[in-house]
């Protein structure tokens, strides 16, 4: 900064300003009121969201043609391997294995696109809408994705589940493993949020993020055990794979709710935490630099 | 009382990429991208007391939108200071959102999928209003701002005009002490121009909302602000009252013509006009473009007498473009003061109010 200007004290702590006595400055407010805002921001966009009601179909739609077409494959799969009824791939009934990717697509299907979106709002500049508010742009980001993806989620896991029952009927499932894959999901979504985020922000310093959202989409897919768990890849690429933490996003979740006991919700909590702290840690960095680097987009 | 807005040698420069043409220097920059700096707004100094009716205008690329965005704390200036309600912008910019609020005429903040109420009401909660509060002054607005037969109507299928009173309402909800508008009437025809003007002044009026304004649209700032500021290449040369913008420089009107010639008894368009203080400056085939002083001529009087000779397919009456207002005032300044990098700030030109 160049210049000072006479410093016009701001007593902060009274609701006036010393000046103009009419002013109602504030202080944004606290944890309850933030609780409110970021609440109104995920109610509003999950209505939004029901005005794509197409798009909602044809995600279903998809999931049932998927889930068809590997079922007729693993059953290939499990005839050629000559398991016979009962047997088991990589730990997995052909049953089990059908349950495994409703589950897995099912989280793979509600990802919103919001790396696109930043991309886009910084691109054209209407992320100066968001700016001009009395919240904070992650937290604004995340009620939005919140929204976007349990609804999402909500009608994939109902199909998927209907369509699982359809096709082979049920598995037995263990409640307290249903409840550690719960808390093993919800710490999945807040990890891949933290990364498209950080993918997103880069859009401050690269034209366009197309191609490295495209990359990370492709490695959750692939690394993180969407079409076939990772139980049945060839080694040393399932540890690998389990090492990465792509794994613990759509793998991690899905296997654990499959799971007799859920004794292997406490190494994948780890990993995911240290995962969060590490991603959480960076993204942090990434949007100080980038919002304080932002500048006019669009005049 | 201090000022509402301060800006003490406010200044914005960020760094571009530069594309070179042709494939190989292409690839060359993609391995090793050169920059060049852009000085988006040079230093500017200014203030704006509380409930005043400020245009801050300028061409494309002066510096305008920039400079709004620093004051409002979406972008951080590289030198100098700014206050807004002795708030400094980036660095209180949640409690600065508080009080103020801002249009930008070609972005929307309305929810598109949703009808204008649903924003409505998450701006609500944002600004933590009760119920109470939220109900008496969502009901004010839609009745000053004439919202209630498209309320509940999706923003996708409201015109141009409709949203824009929709964004407007959206941006006071909450009582904002100071209102930014960046080009609001931008897109608007000539009727929801008028309305959205009226609405500001009738604002200003009844709850002293300060509004800063920049627009390309002379009438913007004619009907609606009552001082000026006009920036070039981020330099400020003219602050005065709108009356002595009015009384020095808007004092043409340029009209465009396009005449149906398409029989061959039509007459070809005049290369002079028996009018004194009219002038025609451009002349092709059917078109024409005349200069009209209305201190020396009204301007009825000038389309009563081309209406009454030939046969006119349009017409459209505007003020000069902002390039040759500048150019007015540049002619006016003392040669000093012309050369802006070398002076740093130039010293606005001095007007009688």
């Amino acid at each position: 900064m160049t210049a000072t200007m006479p410093a016009e004290p701001i007593d902060q702590d009274s609701a006036r300003h010393p000046a103009t006595g009419d002013l109602p400055l504030r202080r944004p407010g606290g944890l309850g009121a933030a609780g409110v805002m970021y609440g109104a921001i995920f109610a509003t966009s999950f209505r939004d969201q029901l005005a794509y009601a197409g798009q909602l179909a044809l995600r279903g739609l998809f999931l049932a043609m998927i889930l068809f077409v590997f079922l007729q494959l693993w059953r290939a799969t499990y005839e050629a391997q000559g398991t016979g009824a009962g047997g088991t791939l990589g730990g997995f009934t052909i049953a089990q294995m059908l349950w495994y990717l409703a589950l897995a697509e099912s989280i793979i299907l509600s990802r919103p696109r919001i790396t696109l979106e930043i991309d886009r709002e910084v691109r054209t500049g209407e992320i100066a809408y968001v700016l001009l508010r009395p919240y904070g742009y992650a937290g604004y980001r995340l009620a939005r994705y919140l929204a976007e993806r349990l609804l999402r989620f909500g009608i994939c896991l109902a199909l998927g589940t209907a369509l699982a029952l359809l096709y082979v009927g049920p598995v037995p499932l263990s409640p307290p493993s249903l409840a550690a894959a719960l808390v093993a999901l919800a710490l999945a979504l807040l990890l891949d949020f933290l990364a498209m985020l950080g993918i997103g922000l880069l859009a401050f310093w690269v034209e366009d993020t197309t191609s490295i959202t495209l990359l990370y989409d492709r490695l959750v897919m692939l690394l993180g055990g969407m079409m076939l768990p990772l139980d049945v890849f060839p080694e040393p690429i399932a540890t690998v794979a389990r090492a990465l933490p792509f794994s613990q996003l759509v793998y991690g979740p899905a296997r654990l709710a499959l799971s007799s006991t859920p004794q292997e919700l406490a190494p994948l909590l780890l990993r995911q935490v240290v995962a969060l702290a590490v991603t959480g840690l960076l993204v942090h960095r990434l949007h100080a630099a980038a919002f304080h680097r932002i500048h006019s987009n669009g005049g | 009382m201090p000022p509402i807005i301060e800006a003490q040698r406010l200044e914005k420069r960020f760094m571009a990429k530069q594309a070179p043409p042709g494939l190989l220097r292409s690839l060359l920059a993609a391995a090793r991208p050169t920059y060049r700096e852009i000085v988006a707004v040079h230093p500017c100094t200014f203030a704006v007391e509380p409930g005043e009716l400020v245009a801050f205008i300028g061409p494309n690329g002066a510096g305008k939108s920039t400079t709004i965005k620093m004051l409002t704390g979406i972008l951080h200036p590289s030198a100098g200071e700014a206050r807004v309600l002795g708030l400094v912008p980036w660095r209180d910019r949640r409690t600065l959102s508080l009080n103020i609020s801002a249009i930008f005429g070609q972005k929307s903040q309305l929810w598109y999928h949703l009808p204008p109420r649903a924003t409505f009401d998450l701006l609500a909660r944002v600004y933590d209003l009760s119920p109470a509060e939220y109900r008496r002054r969502a009901g004010e607005l839609i009745d000053l701002f004439d919202l209630r037969p498209y309320l509940h109507t999706p923003v996708r299928r409201l015109s141009l005009g409709e949203r824009m009173r929709c964004e407007i309402a959206a941006a006071l909800l909450h009582r904002p002490r100071v209102l930014f508008l960046d080009e609001p009437t931008i897109g608007l025809d000539v009727i929801a121009k008028q309305r959205i003007r009226s609405l500001i002044r009738r604002l200003n009026a009844d709850e002293g909302v300060t509004v800063f304004l920049t627009s390309h649209d002379a009438g913007d700032v004619e009907q609606v602000c009552r001082r000026v500021i006009i920036i070039n290449h981020g330099m400020i040369i003219l602050d005065a009252p709108i009356s002595t913008l009015k009384r020095e420089f808007l004092q043409t009107k340029v009209i465009d013509l396009l005449l149906d010639q398409d029989d061959q008894d039509d007459q070809p368009a005049p290369d002079t006009l028996p009018f004194e203080g009219v002038r025609v400056t451009e002349r092709a085939e059917a078109r024409l473009r005349l200069e009209v002083d209305t201190t020396l001529q009204p301007i009825d009087r000038v389309i009563a007498h081309l209406i009454a000779r030939y046969r006119v397919a349009d017409v459209t009456i505007a003020d000069p473009p902002m390039e040759e207002l500048i150019a007015q005032i540049y002619q006016r300044r003392p040669p000093n003061a012309r050369a802006p990098e070398s002076a740093g700030q130039a010293p606005p030109l001095e007007v009688s109010p």
